[in-house]
């Protein structure tokens, strides 16, 4: 599956616009991670626990939307956006990973 | 044999204070009976009323004091209130009735002498037994108010979503493609056909509830409700935009954006969800 944030495919010829797909997906909030992920923001590090699980996150996101498109016979995703949404509020963080884009079938 | 002089000098000691509450309340109940035999009263308040129990918690003080060098709390000068008050105010009391004011003089009355019991029976008691009422009651009447809801969104066309409830999306996603609605949606600015008029932006809304609690049983679970109801409300917010761009004659949605906003609280969090594109009136085919 081809995934383009561009409006088009440069030099494809686009057969076919099945519509709009999506994909999220949450992190849950984590006390014991969150209290480590400050930690390393003091000390200057990565927030590695973080990171592994936007990225797991975002996978999640990505995988179901492409899913959605398989399911419409589509070969590429273009207008791809993805975008992080911090849902916690004052109780901790939870956060929210979306996905969308428009499912096409373009001329290999 | 430790134990049973210790016990032996408990009883002792109960022997004793019992002995001086009672006096005192003897002594109490005396004065309280001169006071009125003297009538001694001040406007027609008898000062017997109060006092004799604090005859009463001097005597008790004193004679405990002199016997066992200790105090026993004035125990009789509280007997003494609930006589005093008992005779003094209701007993004695002639346009005493049961109405409202008598009953409400009686807890002030009642709520200065014991304040912790009577704001317990007032705050916990009272307001539990209401709140659990109402929780049978309102347990009673949601499902029919979720049922009337369903039934409402159901005739205007547009998808209920539940604010806490366990929701099985795939069964729900079955009913609503969002590819098969009047307006089509495309995220990039070219539809595949062409453009005829632009028709403006448009947008679709929808807020949702997100209950917190401090200490959450079963997170997993909370999050997937959560999931669930974004993915719900999301769906919803696509719908309502569809709704807007068909009125205003639009045949797609391009540049489409879906934006998620939290409105947060101290016990909740508004998910504001907006669905905003420009719409646009297509050329026919062919």
């Amino acid at each position: 599956m081809l995934l383009s944030s561009t409006n088009t495919l440069e030099n494809k010829e686009i057969l076919i616009y099945h519509g709009l797909v999506t994909g999220e997906s949450l992190i849950g909030s984590n006390v014991y991670k969150d209290l480590f992920s400050g930690v390393r923001d003091v000390v200057g590090g990565r927030t590695s626990a973080y990171e592994n699980e936007l990225q797991k996150a975002r996978e999640i996101a990505l995988n179901s939307m492409e899913d959605k498109a398989k399911d419409l016979n589509a070969n590429a995703i273009i207008g791809l956006k993805i975008s992080y949404n911090n849902l916690g509020g004052t109780m901790g963080n939870t956060i929210l990973v979306t996905t969308y884009g428009t499912a096409i079938s373009y001329k290999k | 044999m430790i134990f049973t002089e210790y016990r032996k000098k408990r009883i002792k000691d109960i022997s004793i204070a019992t002995f001086c509450i009672i006096i005192g309340a003897i002594f109490g109940i005396i004065s309280l009976f001169l006071f009125y035999f003297l009538n001694l009263a001040i406007f027609g308040f008898n000062i017997g009323l109060i006092l004799s129990p604090l005859i009463a918690g001097y005597v008790e003080t004193l004679l405990a004091w002199k016997i066992y060098k200790k105090t026993t709390g004035a125990v009789s000068a509280f007997i003494l209130f609930i006589v005093t008050v008992f005779y003094g105010f209701i007993y004695i009391n002639t346009g005493l009735g049961f109405n409202i004011i008598s009953i409400g003089s009686a807890a002030i009355i009642l709520q200065a002498a014991i304040p912790t019991l009577v704001n317990y029976f007032l705050i916990v008691v009272i307001l539990g037994i209401f709140s659990y009422i109402l929780g049978i009651f309102k347990r009673l009447i949601n499902p029919i108010i979720i049922l009337l809801k369903k039934l409402y969104f159901k005739l205007i066309g547009k998808e209920y979503i539940d604010e806490k409830g366990i929701m099985d999306y795939n069964e729900e996603k079955s009913r609503i493609n969002i590819n098969k609605l009047e307006v089509s949606f495309y995220s990039t600015t070219k539809p595949g056909r062409e453009i005829e008029k632009i028709m403006g932006v448009f947008e679709g809304k929808i807020l949702i509830k997100s209950q917190k609690k401090l200490f959450s049983s079963n997170s997993l679970e909370k999050k997937d409700i959560l999931l669930a109801n974004i993915k719900k409300a999301r769906q919803q917010a696509l719908i309502n935009l569809n709704e807007i761009a068909k009125e205003e004659g639009c045949d797609a949605i391009i540049d489409l954006a879906i934006e998620f906003d939290t409105l947060g609280g101290l016990t909740e969090d508004n998910i504001h969800i907006v669905a905003r594109g420009t719409g646009v009136k297509l050329k026919e085919i062919g």
